[in-house]
């Protein structure tokens, strides 16, 4: 009888986190498991955007692997994702690096520094645009003004000067002003007493960075910079596409693989070959993924 | 301390300061630079780099307002972000409830599966989602974007989990006490004394939908639905009648009315909206 009763109870239980949980249930069928098994199945065939489709096998496959456009694509997404974390991350432990160093008027820094991660990203492209632009451009009449001479470059669409420009403009996205915020919190965990005996000690301000903040903050840090890899994979889509163009210009330089996603489907009408290409950034963020799980179990062993 | 180290230390002060607002001149140009590019006309944007326009002109502003669907769009803007967030904070909080509060078969896994799927951008999806969506007839409309919020996504679950764990437990066992089912302890408990998170929870998802560019790219075509962000690149992209000339003047212009609802977001709820992002990225 006792038995029974609590039997039923935890049936009871386990219905209502169930319940609870129902809406993600639905949401993970649809909207991921059967996406995911889809698009395996569509990247199968040659279909068109008009929906026309015929199995072919692993034909998209075989000619993606034989293309320099993908080979192109593969490496500026992997070039693209690597260097845009370390730049944003060096960035915004520097600001805060400034913002925690208490003076007036931080909360006015802190908004300028901010601010810009926040705006829409089509906004902060087409601002670019025109300040990297050739002739009335606020970039080259800064370097004439400094250099006297008068400067005419053309950043965007310069391909030596096109990486310069766009990892500049990496600076003020989204992930910056995160990275910033929660380094901020993450420079204040760290104990003052620590600081206080390497003065007593007579460390440098040098001595003092790599030897206390950086080995303090680094699990934060690496956490942080391995996530938004994540989100830079899936973010650069939304800064390039009114930056550079869905064929990633110049010379399909800055074509990481979202935006050659978008080409092939939409322009192309290939959305057959779309569907492969989505499987294969769908496996590199699942490599991606993985090496997050592998930092953030080392990080827990940091913590005992 | 002596002179000379009081003076060191004030020649280090200065120094700082001076980087800080260098920092915060870069950090803010391209929003000046937006803000004024909006009061030239075109001739003054493609010639010069003033920062103080010579003849200032409410032209791109009246054009606008005036002679586009500027409303309509924001409207569509309004209606995506409503529809997303009431959609995501209702089923999302709902979800994290179990993962943070309850015993059950699978807990682990399930948690462990969400936080999976956060990994995978959303991007990779889009195309598959895009032919089904377009079988079932959703195509240029909102829905596309509206509906799967209203099943919870994984990033907001995952975000009200570690909210709801850090209030006491006591207090549900005081609830069960009193012969609270669990429905009643999420309802009468944990939500009302979680209205902080649902208020950050919702700055976040609004400022995300505001800004968002890749769903309605793919999803929107015709003007009905349109964005703000979408109008940018179609709609005030070029002057009227002549789809080779940009139109800088007014993008920019629609740019700035699109740059103050964050920025009122950031001076009256700066506190959620900070807090929320540093919880966002703290801890795995």
């Amino acid at each position: 009888m006792e038995i029974k009763r609590r039997r039923n109870k935890t049936l009871v239980n386990n219905l209502t986190a169930y319940g609870f949980m129902l809406p993600w249930f639905i949401g993970f069928a649809f909207f991921t498991v059967f996406p995911v098994v889809f698009m395996f199945s569509v990247s199968l065939t040659n279909r068109k955007l008009n929906g026309i489709s015929q199995y072919i096998g692993f034909t998209n496959y075989k000619n993606i692997f034989s293309s320099s456009t993908f080979r192109n694509s593969f490496r500026v997404t992997m070039f693209f994702t690597i260097i845009m974390m370390i730049v944003t991350a060096l960035w915004a432990l520097f600001m805060a690096f400034l913002l925690n160093r208490r003076q007036k008027l931080n909360g006015i820094f802190q908004f300028c520094y901010f601010l810009p991660s926040v705006i829409p990203s089509v906004a902060l492209a087409y601002a670019f645009r025109t300040i990297f632009g050739k002739d009335a451009g606020l970039f080259n009449a800064l370097l004439s003004l400094i250099s006297g001479s008068n400067v005419q470059i053309n950043w965007l669409f310069d391909k030596n000067t096109v990486y310069l420009a766009v990892f500049f403009i990496t600076l003020f996205t989204y992930n910056t002003g995160q990275m910033m915020l929660i380094f901020r919190s993450g420079l204040n965990d760290v104990p003052k007493e620590l600081y206080e005996a390497g003065n007593i000690d007579g460390a440098s301000a040098w001595l003092k960075f790599t030897k206390i903040t950086l080995p303090m903050i680094s699990p934060i840090m690496l956490f942080n910079t391995v996530m938004g890899s994540i989100s830079a994979l899936n973010g650069s889509f939304a800064l390039l596409y009114p930056l550079t163009g869905e064929t990633g210009d110049p010379n399909k330089m800055t074509q990481v693989l979202s935006l050659l996603i978008y080409n092939e489907a939409f322009s192309n009408h290939k959305v057959g070959y779309g569907c492969a290409l989505s499987v294969i950034l769908f496996l590199i963020a699942c490599v991606f993924g993985i090496g997050i799980f592998a930092v953030s179990k080392k990080l827990v062993y940091y913590e005992n | 301390m002596n002179k000379k180290a009081r003076t060191a230390a004030i020649q280090k002060n200065v120094i700082i300061s001076l980087i800080k607002i260098i920092v915060a001149v870069i950090m803010f140009s391209p929003i000046i630079w937006i803000i004024s590019g909006g009061f030239k006309t075109l001739t003054e944007f493609t010639t010069s780099t003033n920062i103080i326009p010579k003849k200032p002109t409410l032209d791109a502003y009246l054009y606008i307002f005036n002679s586009s669907n500027f409303f309509l769009y924001f409207r569509n803007t309004v209606l995506l972000m409503l529809g997303t967030g009431v959609g995501t904070l209702i089923s999302s909080s709902m979800v994290a409830y179990p993962l943070a509060r309850m015993e059950f078969p699978g807990k682990n896994m399930f948690f462990a599966l969400i936080i999976g799927t956060m990994m995978v951008p959303g991007i990779a999806l889009i195309i598959p989602q895009y032919i089904m969506f377009g079988k079932i007839g959703w195509l240029d409309t909102l829905l596309p974007m509206i509906i799967p919020a209203c099943f919870a996504y994984p990033y907001n679950v995952f975000l009200f989990r570690q909210f709801f764990r850090s209030i006491p437990k006591e207090l549900d066992e005081a609830a069960i006490m009193d012969g609270c089912s669990h429905v009643g302890i999420f309802f009468r408990v944990l939500a009302p004394l979680s209205k902080p998170t649902y208020a950050t929870i919702a700055v976040l998802s609004s400022v995300y939908w505001w800004n968002e560019l890749t769903q309605p790219v793919f999803y929107l075509n015709s003007e009905k639905w349109r964005t703000l962000t979408i109008s940018l690149m179609t709609s005030f992209m070029f002057i009227k009648g002549n789809t080779f000339v940009v139109n800088w003047p007014t993008i920019m212009a629609a740019s700035t009315l699109m740059i103050i609802p964050p920025m009122l977001l950031y001076f009256f709820g700066s506190g959620y909206l900070v807090e929320g992002i540093k919880t966002s990225g703290l801890k795995g």
